[in-house]
């Protein structure tokens, strides 16, 4: 389904790769960065939707609104009320969301890609074969999948002497990158649905992020790591050091 | 559940079903036979199922309930008529031939066997993806194991006192079959995934991934020749008289001079070869992923076979000649195997009762 994607993904990841010296964990890293360059735009938005929606909730109107429609039998003209001044003040409502929905299919693309330029199996380097456009690719066949201490087309552990079993180091990492970035992505909700659906977010994204990280292959976790590094990264950048470069202006109200 | 619940989760639960699952179907049915072609066996996921190939009966299958196990390389005869089973599980198997029962297991390798196993004398040479080969006796006990530098996918070829092995990290190896001492090894110039042809004369026949076919003096440790393919080579090479006969993925079937590599015809099919022609009934018969199966003559003449619409898919592998019957393993289908008489028409199909 997703193949208009994974073929390009396969060839540029196999590029690099072969670039870098037959590294696919520095590969999977430096493609993680240039798929961040290019949604970047996406990203942008996302972050400044999310800016906006935080700074709806201590504006008066949306405050005296929370109040004037408080209870189940309000909802309806709650919704409606909240709505109008999301126009009046330009904001998109789901213009945190749309984003998201386009990292989706990226991570699908993604968990194909590192699957296939890794073929563990017949069916996979057919598919291989059958996309990859390189000339050299046949010599660089199989690609090197050692990177650190970790075989990316398998689920990672790291066996330390004397613990009777694997530390999953990149499904940890992916976890607490996760939790930061859904924490800092998320509008905090002045109303309880809102809010729960924050909370919830914030909880049961970076379990999943981390559960997927500990079944498939590390290659995956590698990119998430890396995206979720990049992403707040990104959101320091364009709110925190703002903001903090604001508040110690002189002069500045606050 | 609360809606928000429900909200959140169903889209991360479409995230986890989209990943597919972290054992997913990675190859094709082999399929096999027996000494005197009375049972097939077909290797296909969670089950070993060993067919009748009068009617096309499940005699038994193994395991008896679907579980961790997975296998998709040919079943291969062991020592002492027991079958050999590749695993998926990381898990070497010896089976009874007569009822499908394990007789032991071997669970030292360090991940999938994609390739089959070879039996000479009273030793099993299984070859893993861990980059190794192992050596055991007829009763599971590892004996010595021999490192390359890459997977094994495919399996070993012998003419009794010298194992060749070629690994996908290019190299052909040639190895004491008793000791595992290395004799001489050999740069073929690109990855090996098809099975290595040791022809009568002591030449080795190889396809590679690099899209070419060598030809190797194992007396020397020498290549004799190589010819140059339009696609990678995946399929093992079949031998009639003088003629080399071998596909590669471009859906080519080449037919060269065995001594000198020289290309005698080339027949074009309608996609990928991944398996060897099989000789059956007077014509070279070879299958390929566009779901196609032709017959070629020896002078390269072909003609295509049309199976029926319910068997439509691609066929990767070998076909395999039983008698008078054609047996194909089929992929992603009901039936995993399906028998074909000359003119193509199916005289029976094995579809396993879940």
């Amino acid at each position: 389904m997703l193949e208009f994607i994974i073929v390009p993904f396969t060839n540029v990841l196999v590029w690099i790769y072969n670039l870098l010296g037959e590294n696919f964990g520095l590969a999977i890293i430096v493609f993680t960065i240039l798929i961040r360059l290019v949604t970047y735009p996406f990203n942008a938005q996302q972050i400044k939707s999310a800016k906006a929606m935080q700074e709806l909730q201590s504006n008066p109107k949306w405050k005296a609104m929370q109040q004037k429609y408080k209870g189940a039998e309000h909802r309806e003209k709650l919704a409606q009320e909240q709505m109008k001044l999301y126009q009046e003040m330009g904001i998109n409502p789901f213009g945190a969301c749309l984003p998201t929905l386009l990292q989706l299919p990226l991570l699908f693309a993604m968990y194909w890609t590192v699957m296939r330029a890794l073929a563990a199996t017949p069916l996979q380097l057919l598919n291989f074969a059958r996309g990859i456009s390189l000339p050299n690719a046949a010599e660089l066949i199989p690609l090197n999948a050692q990177f650190l201490w970790m075989d990316l087309g398998q689920p990672e552990r790291l066996n330390i002497p004397g613990i009777p079993f694997g530390i999953p180091v990149l499904a940890i990492l992916v976890m607490i990158t996760s939790y930061f970035q859904s924490k800092m992505m998320t509008p905090t909700s002045s109303d309880d649905q809102g809010a729960q659906m924050g909370r919830m977010m914030n909880l049961y994204m970076p379990l999943l992020m981390a559960y997927i990280s500990y079944i498939y292959a590390a290659g995956l976790a590698l990119y998430f790591v890396t995206s979720n590094v990049l992403s707040i990264v990104q959101y320091y950048f364009m709110r925190v050091r703002p903001a903090a470069a604001s508040a110690n202006t002189p002069g500045t109200a606050k | 559940m609360k809606k928000t619940h429900v909200l959140i989760l169903l889209p991360l639960m479409l995230l986890l079903a989209a990943c597919g699952t972290p054992q997913d179907a990675g190859s094709w049915p082999g399929v096999s036979l027996n000494e005197d072609a009375s049972v097939a066996y077909v290797a296909y996921g969670p089950h070993v199922y060993a067919v009748q190939t009068t009617n096309g009966a499940e005699a038994w299958r193994f395991p008896a309930e679907s579980g961790a196990f997975n296998s998709y390389a040919p079943v291969q005869a062991g020592p002492d008529g027991n079958l050999l089973v590749s695993g998926y599980d990381h898990v070497f198997y010896s089976l009874d031939a007569d009822t499908g029962s394990q007789q032991w297991a071997f669970n030292a390798g360090g991940n999938r066997y994609i390739g089959s196993a070879l039996a000479v004398g009273q030793l099993v040479y299984a070859p893993n993806s861990d980059h190794k080969l192992y050596a055991l006796d007829n009763r599971g006990n590892l004996q010595w194991s021999f490192t390359t530098g890459e997977p094994i996918w495919s399996q070993p070829a012998s003419d009794g006192s010298t194992l060749y092995v070629a690994s996908m990290d290019h190299m052909l190896y040639a190895l004491d079959a008793q000791s595992g001492e290395q004799l001489w090894s050999l740069d073929l110039g690109g990855t090996t995934v098809s099975n290595p042809l040791l022809g009568p004369d002591g030449t080795l026949y190889v396809g590679t991934l690099a899209q070419s076919v060598a030809a190797v003096d194992t007396t020397r440790g020498q290549i004799a020749w190589t010819t140059d393919t339009e696609g990678w080579v995946w399929g093992e090479a079949a031998l009639v008289d003088d003629l080399l006969v071998i596909g590669d993925l471009e859906g080519y079937l080449y037919a060269l001079d065995a001594a000198s590599g020289r290309q005698v015809w080339r027949g074009q099919t309608n996609g990928a070869i991944t398996g060897a022609p099989t000789w059956f009934q007077d014509s070279l018969y070879v299958i390929n992923e566009a779901g196609s199966l032709y017959a070629f003559s020896l002078d390269g003449r072909s003609r295509q076979l049309a199976l029926p619409e319910s068997y439509a898919g691609a066929l990767y592998g070998t076909p395999v000649a039983a008698g008078e019957l054609l047996l194909l393993g089929l992929n992603g289908n009901d039936s995993v195997l399906i028998a074909l008489d000359s003119s193509g028409s199916v005289v029976w199909s094995f579809t396993p009762e879940s």
